[in-house]
């Protein structure tokens, strides 16, 4: 449809490993979390209960008791992540890019999961698998969903230099990341142009209006 | 007819639907033959608004439940109520139930809104559930379903199926529940991750459709797309006598043929296994994921403070009869609040009639009304940090019904309330 324009995201990265580890190491230290930089942070160790990035469920995201009030996207960032990441807009702020676990956003169908992270600044995220609801709901509201193991493990293992920019191809499948390239099964051009678009509501307009 | 038995059954649907063979990881592009929304009806039409549609695409296709704030707790949501039913008339939707009816899937299920070899979507996660009729229930969320009543269609992908055989029958003290907790175990919350979960052999045959229900109801804590029972006498036993509940009209012809016959083993499943029915014990899912699941006997003692009876997962009629029957003859523990939410106000109605509710209310039940109640932690009774909760329903995450130090334990009924009448998860085989 509109392929003239690849869809090609360009940003930093931040690690919801990394952020849990901070949280852990503020837990054990008791320090403020400000106080802590990411890169002192050891997270080789991160398979602690409390730094564990897998089955991250909606719950988390957006919880329960915002589910049936409607809030603006404007105060989102307010309750985003609350359950498992506190203060997570403050400290994703300038970054457009999180990199996520196995099985991520798992459970309720909850939208406001994937908008709150859009109301963030996010515009992409990358993880080892994303939940099937998910998933839709992010392609839906023109949120880049990335499913790049090989990415993650690396990103986690400390082999990308996490102050690096990177950048997201997702007609093509490619994420560039300084000397590194990692693919991943692109979308088919269809769901890419649903990505172009910003979204389903935005795309369908064009057949209405 | 043969040949349709070779193939797993979420294939054979699809291909139904879609009117041409196909191979898992095809994307077909279909129109439901119902889509479900509930409270976040209000959500959905603003978003319907913005398609720059004025109708939904077929009314009659629209069904709309309230049931997740039922009462409303807060004024945001008497205003999704009202903003709903604001639609439901302007758009001239029939199948719309009020909130007390009881929670979406069952109305869904009683109504008669779910046929075999249908299409369904539901902006609710749980709407796997349908899959017990031998329907296709496919959750989405809100944009989606704007974007469905505004287009009337769908994109999806054709689903790799697991099949989970199912032989022998279960021992006393163990049911369904228990046995989709085991499979959790076994699999893990990602097990069926875009898959088809298809229950099969003689142990699901032999199974009821409250049992079916759950089953497919949890389908989507394995992260599956859909659940499914092949539609059998059962089933139709099941349609006609909601159909005589709702004293109605035959709803839509179905051309799926009810099988009576035993379901030749198929080829084509990405996966394959059995469980043995008689095998299982009573299983916990323990804080704070649905797959750390534990035989009972791993865990009991622990203290609870609250029990939850209800839910779409475990709310039923047949629910209540098993906690019933082991609360006939004692009371729920001092320090114990079990919060009972029938499913539906048709179920309430019925065991008001066959007297569980007075066999529950007189062990020091309180049985409150047809609705989601506490599940997701908006409304109804909320934990505070130093307590636990051992609850019928589907999900155990961190704070979800409450404070995120407070616990919550997934089990059956039958553990349920006997865990309520000793205070302490019990395993219930060791009451009668």
């Amino acid at each position: 449809m509109n392929l003239d324009t690849e869809l090609i995201v360009r940003g930093r990265p931040l690690g919801l490993a990394q952020l849990l580890a901070q949280d852990a190491a503020h837990k054990n230290h008791a320090t403020d979390w400000k106080a802590i930089n990411t890169d002192d942070v050891n997270t080789d160790h991160c398979n602690t209960d409390e730094s564990n990035t897998d089955d991250v469920n909606t719950d988390a995201l957006w919880p329960g008791k915002y589910t049936y009030v409607q809030i603006p996207r404007a105060d989102m960032p307010a309750h985003a992540f609350e359950g498992l990441v506190p203060h997570f807009a403050e400290r994703v702020a300038g970054h457009n890019i999180l990199v996520l676990g196995r099985n991520f956003g798992c459970g309720s169908s909850r939208e406001q999961a994937s908008e709150c992270l859009i109301a963030c600044g996010l515009q992409v995220v990358i993880a080892t698998s994303f939940a099937r609801i998910f998933l839709r709901n992010s392609i839906n509201l023109g949120l880049c969903v990335v499913e790049a193991p090989e990415f993650v493990q690396a990103w986690n293992r400390g082999a990308i230099d996490r102050n690096s920019p990177l950048e997201v191809r997702m007609d093509s499948g490619t994420l560039l990341a300084g000397e590194h390239t990692f693919t991943f099964p692109a979308f088919p051009p269809f769901v890419c142009d649903l990505l172009r678009d910003g979204g389903l509501i935005p795309s369908i307009r064009r057949r209405f209006v | 007819m043969t040949a349709l038995l070779t193939k797993p059954l979420a294939l054979e649907l699809f291909e139904r639907k879609a009117g041409r063979a196909l191979q898992p990881g095809d994307i077909v592009v279909l129109e439901p033959d119902r889509v479900m929304s509930h409270d976040n009806t209000a959500f959905i039409q603003k978003s319907f608004r913005e398609t720059g549609a004025t109708h939904v695409w077929k009314p009659e296709r629209v069904v709309i439940v309230f049931d997740h704030c039922v009462p409303a707790v807060l004024p945001a949501h008497a205003l999704n109520h009202e903003q709903a039913r604001r639609f439901v008339q302007e758009q001239g939707i029939e199948h719309f139930f009020d909130a007390g009816t009881g929670i979406c899937h069952q109305v869904m299920m009683e109504q008669g809104l779910v046929q075999p070899g249908e299409l369904i979507l539901g902006a609710d996660s749980h709407s796997t559930l349908y899959g017990a009729m031998g329907a296709l229930g496919i959750p989405i969320n809100r944009t989606e379903m704007a974007g469905v009543w505004a287009t009337g269609e769908i994109w999806l992908k054709v689903p790799e199926s697991i099949r989970v055989e199912l032989t022998g029958t279960f021992s006393r003290g163990v049911h369904a529940k228990d046995m989709v907790l085991a499979l959790l175990a076994e699999l893990g919350a990602d097990g069926a991750a875009y898959q088809a979960l298809e229950f099969t052999g003689p142990g699901a045959r032999a199974m009821g459709m409250s049992e079916r229900m759950t089953l497919c109801n949890m389908a989507i804590e394995l992260g599956a797309k859909c659940g499914l029972f092949a539609a059998d006498t059962v089933t139709r036993a099941f349609l006609d006598e909601q159909r005589g509940a709702n004293g109605t009209r035959r709803s839509a012809a179905t051309d799926i043929e009810f099988e009576t016959k035993k379901r030749a083993p198929a080829d084509g499943f990405a996966r394959s296994l059995t469980i043995a029915l008689e095998s299982l014990e009573p299983q916990v899912a323990c804080p704070h994921t649905v797959d750390n699941v534990h035989p009972i006997g791993a865990v009991t003692g622990r203290p609870v403070q609250h029990a939850y009876l209800g839910s779409c997962t475990n709310g039923r009629l047949e629910d209540l009869h098993i906690a019933a029957e082991l609360l006939r003859t004692r009371t729920v523990a001092p320090h114990v609040q079990l919060h009972v939410y029938p499913a539906s106000d048709r179920i309430a109605k019925a065991a008001e009639r066959d007297g569980t509710m007075n066999t529950l209310r007189a062990a020091g039940a309180h049985i409150m009304g047809a609705s989601c109640g506490p599940c997701f932690g908006a409304v109804g009774a909320t934990l505070e940090p130093s307590q636990a909760c051992i609850s019928s329903s589907n999900r155990n995450f961190r704070g979800r019904m409450g404070s995120d130090q407070a616990d919550v334990y997934l089990a059956s009924p039958a553990t349920v309330a006997a865990s309520a009448i000793m205070g302490c998860l019990t395993d219930p085989r060791t009451l009668s």
